[in-house]
């Protein structure tokens, strides 16, 4: 027999008429009763049997129409651990496009240094280890980076070596000044890109890696093009560390590609990440008052939007970040008299080697010694440079912005809901993942692991 | 059985003279202890009336929408701590402002927030995921929050498990500065393009 639902099913639960609120909230107690508390039980017991407690990992469980299965919002990083690099794509290809299959030292025995690829980039100094994130070339050392080492290829930078040579250009720039400890620079490219200009400031700058996803072969962030320019540059990173100060200040190497375009598709995988950067007590303690923020070009003028808390932090605590796009730094023009037509090699401030420490007087961090000052008569100030000098942290509403509820304190940046997940269907009775959405809507694919369900 | 939580929260700049919070208090006030379907959705359509007419003054906001186990924690979170830490004191109420709860005696804002959990997979549940489908860059202005808003009397409240209605501050002589909005646990607001 059915019963028939009451005429008024919602029934007041709480009314306030306050000064300090108004409010009412109803419950509709014939749908709370007729929720299944077995299915939620076992549900329960399911997401313990995928990995602890909810918060944990972050599980966010729908029921399907299956008795046997449950849906799940899980962690992408945390399923890629559980499942393998290239979780329900096993048999995808990673596309490499341009790649020679040689380091930057011409040598192809890059392969069998792969699994230490973690432990050769980490930071000399211990006290920049905290801040390196090596969660991207961990994902060789994985047990499933077998396959991953298999696939892998270095990436070669782009002919004419732009971003290695605009590197090495900030290095100059700095060089002119002594090498200051306070100032770090920052690296927020493409994420090869990155890589390539890290490798030109390695003799000077000591590289902090944090790259915190693993590739996929339908990866929203192509990280296994920023793992193949690791790969490459492996060489130079490793003699630029005998070359530079044990005491040379950080550069943190940034892939601006994290925040990447997630169109939720099903033919993409949201291996999308957060920033880390030290906080301003940390940068304070490591002696740094100066932030360079390297960005690709003069249309990036400001941070990206998980950097934005971090960045006005910063200035709240007196560490001033100023931003370079690299398209400010340019190779100077061939002389007409020039005996030969070979391109210029080295890149400046203003794209002139009389332009080059003008830099400085945009900047005002340091003023070069009188050696190395403009030659007389000084040059005017470059005109194809961007005003990234004057560029100061503005507060903004972004989808990363500190987030509280009630009037608690702030718990700090946070994945925005549904950032870097990925859905799956688990078993309810053994949680063994049958399935694996490539995209938070569509059809499940099958998983390629052993699981059952 | 899953569920979803939707919530969606605005600071409403209201002049002494709007009509908006007289209305809205009145709305809440008159409501019946005991809805049917067709009173619970009088109801809100009555509310979002009155919140249509002031999308052009809404300053600050925030809302969510969550599936799955998460939904109902939800839920009895945004609840219970409106309804336990949204008070103003009495003593705050002078013109002048207390020096800790209030900064600024500017107090033109009144905060209305809306929760609801559906179940999940119900006619409801996807009307809120197909209306809160927006782009990433729309997330946080005025026209999304009056869609998200105009939704709510489009839902089929035989799907809706619970629901809630909350207006701070109660009084028709207080309210809250863009300073209070600013600091005290309102970080979370986003400035409404």
């Amino acid at each position: 027999m059915t019963v028939a639902p009451p005429a008024r099913p919602f029934s007041r639960k709480v009314y306030v008429d306050g000064e300090d609120l108004v409010g009412a909230r109803w419950w509709q107690e014939s749908l709370r009763l007729s929720a299944d508390p077995i299915s939620r039980r076992r549900a329960l017991q399911a997401l313990a049997v995928l990995g602890g407690s909810a918060a944990v990992f972050g599980l966010i469980a729908a029921f399907s129409g299956s008795d046997d299965h449950v849906d799940i919002s899980m962690d992408s990083l945390e399923l890629q651990k559980r499942e393998g690099w290239n979780a329900g794509q096993q048999g995808a290809a990673l596309r490499f496009p341009g790649s020679t299959g040689v380091d930057a030292d011409g040598s192809r025995g890059w392969r069998e240094t792969l699994p230490a690829l973690a432990t050769e980039l980490a930071p000399a100094q211990s006290s920049l280890a905290p801040f390196y994130v090596p969660t991207l070339f961990q994902s060789l050392e994985a047990e499933s980076g077998m396959t991953l080492r298999s696939a892998l290829t270095p990436v070669a930078p782009e002919p004419g070596n732009r971003e290695f040579l605009r590197g090495q250009a900030i290095l100059s720039l700095f060089k002119a000044v002594q090498m200051p400890a306070d100032t770090a620079v920052i690296l927020d490219l493409e994420g090869p890109s990155s890589v390539a200009a890290a490798a030109g400031l390695a003799s000077g700058f000591e590289p902090v890696f944090t790259f915190d996803n693993w590739p996929h072969p339908l990866g929203v962030v192509p990280s296994h093009l920023t793992l193949g320019s690791a790969v490459y540059h492996r060489p130079l990173f490793l003699r630029a560390r005998a070359e530079r100060s044990p005491t040379a200040p950080p550069v943190f190497v940034l892939d601006r590609n994290r925040l990447a375009r997630y169109v939720d598709e099903d033919g993409q995988f949201d291996n999308r990440y957060v920033a880390k950067l030290p906080t301003s007590d940390n940068l304070k303690s490591l002696g740094i008052r100066h932030l360079l923020y390297v960005t690709p070009s003069k249309a990036d003028l400001r941070e990206l939007d998980d950097l934005n808390d971090d960045f006005v932090g910063f200035a709240k605590t007196s560490i001033d970040v100023k931003v370079l796009p690299l398209t400010d730094l340019d190779p100077a023009p061939a002389a007409p008299t020039a005996s030969t037509s070979a391109p210029s090699t080295a890149y400046y401030y203003g794209g002139h080697p009389l332009t080059h420490l003008w830099f400085w007087h945009s900047y005002g961090w340091y003023t070069p010694p009188t050696a190395a000052r403009l030659p007389a008569p000084a040059p005017s100030p470059p005109r194809n440079v961007s005003g990234g000098a004057a560029y100061r942290p503005a507060l903004r509403p972004t989808i990363f912005s500190s987030r509280t509820l009630g009037t608690g304190s702030g718990v700090g940046k946070q994945k925005p809901s549904g950032f870097g997940r990925v859905s799956v269907r688990a078993s309810k009775s053994t949680g063994n993942i049958s399935g694996i959405r490539s995209g938070r809507s569509g059809s499940f694919g099958r998983s390629g692991s052993g699981s059952g369900g | 059985m899953s569920k979803t939580f939707f919530g969606i929260q605005v600071v409403v700049k209201n002049f002494v003279s709007d009509p908006l919070r007289r209305q809205l208090h009145e709305i809440i006030a008159r409501s019946d202890a005991e809805q049917s379907l067709t009173e619970k959705r009088a109801f809100w359509k009555r509310v979002a009336a009155v919140l249509n007419e002031a999308v052009p003054v809404f300053e600050l906001g925030f809302w969510d929408l969550i599936s799955g186990s998460g939904a109902e924690e939800e839920f009895e979170s945004w609840s219970s701590e409106i309804e336990g830490s949204l008070a103003t004191e009495k003593e705050e109420m002078g013109t002048a402002p207390d020096e800790i709860s209030r900064i600024s005696a500017e107090k033109r804002y009144i905060v209305v927030t809306l929760i609801f959990l559906v179940e999940g997979g119900s006619n409801s549940d996807r009307t809120l995921a197909e209306r809160c489908d927006v782009p990433e860059s729309e997330y946080w202005t005025r026209l999304t929050f009056g869609r998200l808003i105009a939704t709510i009397p489009l839902l089929n409240f035989a799907n809706v498990e619970a629901d809630a209605v909350y207006l701070a501050p109660g009084s028709d002589e207080d309210g809250l500065s863009m300073e209070d909005l600013h600091g005290g646990g309102y970080e979370y607001l986003k400035m409404l393009l």
